[in-house]
């Protein structure tokens, strides 16, 4: 018995996918819920676990390739090497339209074997004029083609066949599943006796971890790594960003040393209360929070056809993350209503599922202003790629004790150098200077943050 | 003396004995370590008793009705209370006899006498005979349970201030009995001294009766006391009592104002507390808090291989909720991994009529931030309520807008303890109103209501004007 692997339709809006990777091997024996391979969307790349045991008999989608959700990419059988004959023939003999022994689905999908419907013509018929898209239509014909009156069934129940209730599912985890566009034989099930409960619909339609944690390192070769996944993701957005963007970096050293102490004393007295230390970007994110909304031109982004710029309303704050999966930016929604306290918790709420591949889909999305810090791999200036569609960002470096005239006086100093990269085609040298010079003597003076 | 076992378990009731009939049942040396009587609370002064008296008054309430069943009873009826307590005693002793037979049979070791921690694996019983201890290799389940809490208030250490287990065993019926709590406790035991003439006043706190179940079943049930002259007074607090002339005085503050209520006996029935004291709980290092042990869903305490289960957790203090965790409890330590489901407990309180929920409250539901939507269904339009002459009370179910996800079952009815089951199955099967409306329902039935009810969660009750 054959079993097709099906790219599974993994969000609302996903309609094709890019194999980025088979995790398993043509002839590897493969359990329910491993991982087969990831793919790539346009929003992330995600793992598709086996639907059922067996062994990876063939890949019919290779690395690279582009095809439709509900393809089949690839054929699971119960013994290594299975005679395949009859699958190949079927295809070609459904192609002519004959009888074909049926090969088995998992749960109830559309017949969409490579890419290409296969439909009756009366059915194609029917669909032009009901306005329905075969791709969501069950077959029930030979082979699973479709035929008029799944169209018109389908048509009549005015709702795509897809999430129809599987055995598997309980009713309410149906009817999640159709309202949030879940594929149920997608699915991971946690309920009793294999049931997908629910919460498991819910879990399938948050993101998953974006590359596959713990990739054997010899699988990689060191001469080609493949430029997908996140990595595809960050490529193009900087490439876009330094292509679009005329980029012009300033860089100012701040004094930090009130600022240093004074975090050294609001330590002392909240890490208990507070469960966690305010560190330096938690305090930049206030500084920085406060002269954007006092600077509201820096606040602001282009908009798509690079014909308006939009000032915007709140501060959504994001601040660079280095996971194991490559550069992440957590964002901070409205962080000009909170206060420390609470911006640093949610920072650190939202570091944690970035950190274990568990964002939330606004996680890392709607930014209005990024904050980048390499100050603990002792870096100082840096010209750092700005976030479009933002205005700017800003480049912390790291704080540390220099020579400095203070009081007529060489004496040490905790110094702080910062770097601003802004877009000159919103913002001009000098009002970006000036807002770069505010954050300096916030820096420098922290108590005019109770100002 | 050293016993080897694989799992010991302190404390014989429902939570430890099924314990120990499972492990049996996986294959486990078990020992049980029990100071009283097999059976706990709940066999011996707790829900078998109330219940077995609940019965007495029911029937002698519907003898009561005989006539308005066309039944006419000639010569009266007679409660005969000691008749009645000796019913009680033989049920008891039926049940404990049973599942000390059932504990013999699995080959459970028992072991009469106080248990106490000596390292995080073992166990010492103070014997006239010299001290055993027992050593147990996979897991120890604490099963202690818990006791009435007393209240520190002036005058509650005077005779005829007692608590539930001094009113189960009461040799003669007093005249005037005031219940300081309405909860499944207090109300019950109304039930029984209510049915049987006595003059009944329950005080609680909280607005209603039943405070922790839906608010529309404390509510109906205050009605139906009022009903039959069973006073309660809500909102309300026991402050003192004196020994009065002809009497006990109790002090009350009510929102009217301090009411004085003169009663033969006060039942303080205001919660239990859970059995923590001189375990060696300390020597093991399990942690100790005022509501209890505290334990996660697989019923481990922070000790590994300490497993605590039932009252002494203080999580919802039922007996079908601590036989529950006692399953899981050694499932776990002998390697099935188990968790505890707490999303199905039913709460069945036995009154007349009796209550019931199961899930989410309506209020707990609006919390939870659920769009919710309500369906009552009243008993006085069911056709097999009208043949039982039992009309007051209704079904409640509450569903959310979204998907029709049924989130509680909530009833006052007869057999509402046995009704309520049909809602823990949606519960479990994750049902949205659809199933259980598409789901046929005899008639006629009680049954009926529950589907009326979600019928009329989209306001399409067929047998409600509309």
């Amino acid at each position: 018995m054959i079993t097709e692997i099906i790219l599974p339709k993994l969000g609302q809006t996903m309609e094709e996918g890019t194999i980025v990777e088979w995790i398993k091997r043509e002839g590897d024996a493969v359990r329910r819920d491993e991982i087969l391979f990831t793919v790539e969307t346009d929003k992330a790349v995600m793992e598709v676990e086996a639907t059922a045991d067996g062994f990876l008999r063939k890949i019919l989608v290779p690395v690279g390739q582009t095809v439709p959700v509900l393809a089949a990419v690839a054929l699971l059988t119960p013994t290594a090497n299975e005679d395949i004959s009859s699958y190949h023939a079927a295809q070609a003999h459904t192609e002519e339209g004959m009888a074909v022994p049926p090969v088995q689905r998992p749960g109830v999908l559309p017949p969409e074997a490579t890419g290409r419907l296969i439909a009756s013509p009366r059915a194609r018929k029917a669909a032009r004029e009901k306005g329905i898209d075969l791709s969501l239509v069950a077959g029930t014909g030979p082979g699973g083609r479709i035929v008029e009156h799944d169209v018109l069934t389908s048509a009549a129940a005015q709702a795509p066949a897809l999430p129809a209730a599987s055995p598997r599912a309980t009713p309410l985890a149906a009817k999640a599943a159709q309202a949030l566009g879940v594929d149920l034989a997608a699915v991971p099930p946690t309920g009793v006796s294999g049931r997908i409960v629910k919460a498991d619909v819910e879990a399938a339609v948050r993101p998953t971890p974006p590359f596959p944690a713990g990739l054997p390192a010899a699988e990689i070769q060191p001469s080609s790594i493949p430029v997908a996944g996140l990595r595809r993701i960050i490529a193009e957005r900087m490439a876009t960003s330094h292509q679009a963007a005329a980029r012009v970096t300033l860089v100012t050293e701040a004094d930090a040393t009130a600022l240093v102490d004074a975090r050294e004393q609001l330590k002392a007295a909240v890490e208990a209360e507070w469960g966690f230390a305010p560190g330096y970007n938690d305090l930049l994110a206030i500084i920085v929070t406060r002269a954007l909304l006092e600077f509201p031109y820096i606040n602001a982004r282009l908009s798509a056809d690079a014909q308006t710029i939009e000032r915007l309303p709140q501060v959504n704050l994001g601040i660079a993350v280095d996971t194991e999966r490559g550069l992440l930016v957590p964002v901070i929604r409205d962080a000009g209503r909170k206060g420390l306290r609470a911006l640093g918790a949610e920072f650190r709420t939202l570091v944690e599922r970035a950190r274990t591949g568990k964002s939330l889909p606004d996680d890392l999305t709607g930014g209005t202003f990024t904050i980048t810090n390499l100050g603990m791999y002792d870096i100082d200036a840096f010209t750092p790629i700005i976030n479009l569609p933002e205005a700017a960002i800003l480049g912390a470096g790291r704080i540390q004790a220099r020579p400095a005239v203070y009081g007529g006086q060489i004496v040490a100093r905790q110094m702080w150098t910062l770097s601003l990269s802004f877009d000159h085609r919103l913002v001009d040298g000098a009002p970006a200077a000036r807002f770069l010079q505010r954050i300096k003597r916030l820096v420098e003076n922290p108590y005019l943050l109770l100002g | 003396m050293v016993i080897q076992t694989d799992i010991a378990i302190l404390g014989g009731g429902p939570g430890g004995y099924v314990a120990a009939l499972r492990a049996a049942q996986l294959g486990a040396r078990v020992t049980l370590i029990e100071q009283d009587r097999i059976g706990g609370v709940c066999l011996n002064v707790g829900c078998i008793p109330t219940k077995a008296l609940l019965r007495s008054a029911e029937v002698y309430r519907i003898l009561q009705r005989a006539e308005s069943f066309g039944l006419r009873l000639e010569g009266g009826i007679v409660p005969d209370w000691s008749a009645i307590q000796a019913r009680k005693e033989v049920i008891i002793r039926q049940l404990v006899g049973g599942v000390e037979k059932l504990l013999h049979r699995a080959g459970v070791r028992v072991i009469n006498g106080r248990g106490q921690f000596i390292t995080p694996r073992t166990l010492a019983i103070e014997k006239a005979e010299g001290t055993l201890s027992v050593e147990a290799a996979r897991g120890i389940v604490v099963a202690t349970g818990s006791r009435p809490i007393q209240l520190p208030l002036p005058g509650i250490d005077l005779p005829g201030v007692i608590d539930s287990t001094g009113a189960l065993g009461l040799e003669d019926l007093p005249k005037r009995l005031l219940i300081v709590g309405g909860g499944v406790v207090g109300v019950e035991l109304a039930e029984i001294f209510g049915a049987f003439g006595v003059q009944v006043t329950v005080v609680e706190m909280l607005d209603r009766l039943l405070p922790q179940m839906d608010a529309d079943l404390g509510a109906g049930l205050a009605w139906a006391f009022e009903q039959r002259g069973v006073r309660v007074h809500l909102d309300s607090r026991l402050e003192r009592v004196d020994a009065g002339p002809s009497g006990l005085l109790a002090t009350i503050a009510a929102p009217s104002g301090q009411v004085t209520v003169e009663a033969d006996l006060i039942l303080v029935a205001v919660g239990r507390r859970p059995n923590v004291e001189n375990l060696g709980l300390d020597v093991a290092g399990v942690r100790v808090e005022r509501t209890g042990i505290p334990v996660n869903l697989q019923m481990e305490t922070n000790v590994p291989g300490v497993y605590a289960v039932g009252d002494v957790t203080g999580v919802a203090p039922l007996a079908h909720v601590a036989m529950q965790g006692g399953e899981v409890a050694v499932e776990n330590a002998l390697g099935h991994p188990a968790k505890l489901d707490l999303k199905t407990v039913p709460w069945s309180v036995y009154t007349d009529p009796e209550v019931a929920g199961v899930g989410l409250t309506e209020a707990q539901a609006r919390e939870a931030g659920y769009d919710v939507v309500a369906g009552r269904f009243p008993l006085n339009a069911n056709g097999k309520a009208l043949t039982y002459g039992e009309t007051a009370g209704f079904v409640k179910v509450v569903s959310e807008a979204r998907y029709g996800e049924v989130l509680g079952l909530h009833l006052i009815a007869p057999h509402a303890s046995d009704l309520i089951h049909e809602g823990g199955l949606a519960l479990a099967l994750e049902a949205t109103l659809d199933e259980l409306i598409t789901t046929l329902h005899g008639h006629p039935t009680l049954g009926e209501a529950i589907r009326e009810a979600a019928l009329e969660c989209r306001g399409a009750a067929l047998h409600l004007p509309h």
